[in-house]
């Protein structure tokens, strides 16, 4: 179905779906902050398998296309100010989880999460 | 506006396309974020009731009756019988919206009306006959001792038999001959051999009651204080417990009381002990936190576990309700509730701080019309703006409706709504503030 739409269209669709989705991740981080901060001020309206699913397909239709139209990513784009900015974020959002737990137990399940991250960003893309 | 893909480019023509459909794009984004953000400040209630599956736990319209006070079966009501209902909702709302669909079998509405108040849901109760002392407690009046003892009002004979028995004339509560006057009077305290029902004794530093000639321990002293004051029980060496036998069965908390095992919470009530779902449940029942013991897995084990008490539970026995206005306490008992002469008599039941009522709510009543739904067939509704119950005490809504028909009903849904309003968004910004100051107070 995609080959009979001309190509300038589907560049067209594909650049709006990388906007939708910068959009659905803005929404569902700070669905994550609003969450953290008051549990179930954001889930009583609306559930976060909702928010992901969206989300997924908008990913999803994002790389069916990028594939359609030979576009692909490039690594060397990784914005890293962005992935510390969440990276931060994430670790707040663990810590603020553990709260009322013992402070330091919360720092120790804190380094775990921190040392099994590095781990597996090691595995996953660190080369040999 | 930024563009997130500048390295895929496209020719003039098309570039200015997808200009015009991002600007669409993040505007659609922002009427969503906006629209979620009022659907999150100004939050809509929903609670409903079906008669077609009276069991679904998806039901949240509380203690549902009919004017016998039964639950209507299958949504049955003769005409002219009022249907009562009750809705518990946290928070202030601006209007409140009622639909009633009608089974297929039912007639329609000729004329229907609904009426509304606010409280609390025991305190909508029917007021039995007023009740006076607890049991056990020590009264003085005029110059006169009593005890309260099998619910009667027993006069000691004389300041030696008194004395005798062991009981201290400092620890009688005073109190009037007016508020005396709700114990029947039982016979007079005039033998010195025997004690009366529910006299209470301290035996190496632990407390009994007598209950039919029985000793009965209680559980632990903060039980027994509880009910009673300290000094109230009579100081007696272990041989006493030869006199009388003594009960397998301990005594537990004063019903109502709350307590606190673990991280949870419970009502004590009957025996039993309910769960309290919520912190939010907790407060907005009009409890105080100071008021929570907490106990031992002794003294809990003694108590039989009940179902969850949720925001949608009435208030057990042994609640105290006191009025706002003029200091009146009730208590709850079997469904009832039961006005008490003073503030010692409400404080010989419970010594929890009382749950604050408004003896003018009970007379401030929104009402409307039904009007049939004209986008659905046998479905009626009507609108009760809420307005005049702002800053009353309690947070349930009974409505009562009113109609000439004899109807089936298959559901009734409600749901309450805030109306955009500045001040209504000041209020949510101070609510949610305050909850999450809550949220992170230890």
């Amino acid at each position: 179905m995609l080959t009979k739409i001309k190509r300038e269209n589907l560049i067209i669709i594909y650049k709006l779906l990388n906007d939708t989705l910068f959009i659905g991740l803005v929404f569902f981080l700070l669905a994550l902050i609003g969450e953290g901060l008051l549990p179930g001020i954001i889930t009583f309206h609306i559930g976060f398998s909702k928010i992901i699913t969206v989300v997924f397909f908008n990913l999803a239709a994002v790389y069916l296309l990028a594939n359609q139209l030979g576009i692909k990513a490039d690594n060397d784009q990784t914005n890293k100010k962005t992935a510390y900015l969440l990276l931060f974020i994430v670790l707040l959002l663990v810590f603020n989880s553990l709260l009322k737990a013992n402070i330091f137990f919360s720092l120790f399940i804190l380094l775990v999460v921190v040392l099994i991250g590095i781990f597996i960003y090691k595995v996953i893309f660190e080369e040999n | 506006m930024f563009d997130l893909t500048k390295k895929i480019e496209l020719d003039e023509k098309n570039y200015k396309h997808y200009r015009l459909f991002q600007t669409a794009v993040y505007l659609l984004a922002l009427f969503l974020a906006v629209y979620l953000f009022i659907i999150i400040a100004f939050p809509t209630q929903f609670l409903t009731f079906s008669f077609l599956n009276p069991n679904s736990t998806k039901n949240n319209l509380a203690n549902i009756r009919n004017s016998e006070g039964l639950f209507p079966e299958r949504g049955r009501i003769e005409g002219t019988k009022p249907l009562t209902f009750d809705a518990s909702v946290i928070g202030n709302y601006s209007t409140g919206r009622v639909s009633i669909i009608l089974s297929k079998k039912s007639e329609e509405f000729v004329s229907a009306s609904l009426n509304a108040r606010k409280s609390y849901q025991a305190f909508f109760y029917p007021e039995g006959e007023p009740v006076g002392f607890r049991d056990g407690t020590a009264v003085k009046s005029e110059g006169n001792y009593y005890l309260v003892s099998d619910g009667k009002l027993k006069k000691f004979r004389n300041d030696s038999i008194l004395e005798t028995l062991g009981f201290d004339k400092n620890y009688f509560i005073e109190t009037t001959a007016e508020d005396l006057k709700y114990n029947p009077k039982g016979e007079e305290i005039s033998d010195i051999s025997t004690y009366p029902n529910y006299s209470i004794f301290k035996i190496d530093n632990e407390y009994y009651i007598l209950k039919d000639d029985i000793l009965r321990k209680f559980v632990s002293s903060q039980a027994y204080l509880s009910s009673y004051a300290d000094n109230q029980a009579i100081e007696k060496t272990a041989d006493f417990l030869k006199k009388y036998p003594l009960s397998d069965d301990t005594e537990g908390f004063a019903d109502g009381s709350l307590v606190s095992y673990g991280d949870s919470a419970f009502l004590v009530s009957n025996g039993k002990t309910l769960p309290i779902d919520s912190s939010i449940t907790f407060e907005n029942m009009g409890y105080s936190w100071d008021d929570l013991r907490k106990i031992s897995g002794d003294e809990m084990a003694m108590y039989k576990k009940e179902k969850l008490f949720t925001i949608f539970s009435p208030h057990p026995d042994g609640t105290i309700f006191v009025t706002n206005e003029d200091q009146k306490y009730y208590l709850i008992k079997n469904n009832q509730k039961h006005s008490l002469p003073s503030s010692s008599a409400a404080l010989s039941w419970s010594k929890n701080n009382p749950v604050i009522v408004s003896e003018m709510s009970l007379g401030i009543e929104g009402k409307c019309q039904l009007k049939k739904n004209p986008f659905s067939f046998r479905s009626y509704y009507c609108e009760i703006p809420l307005e005049k119950f702002k800053g009353l005490y309690g947070k349930d809504f009974e409505f009562v409706l009113n109609s000439e028909s004899n109807i089936k009903i298959d559901t009734i849904d409600t749901s309450f709504k805030k109306s955009v309003t500045l001040e209504n968004l000041k209020l949510a910004i101070t609510e949610t503030f305050a909850k999450i100051k809550g949220n992170y107070a230890y």
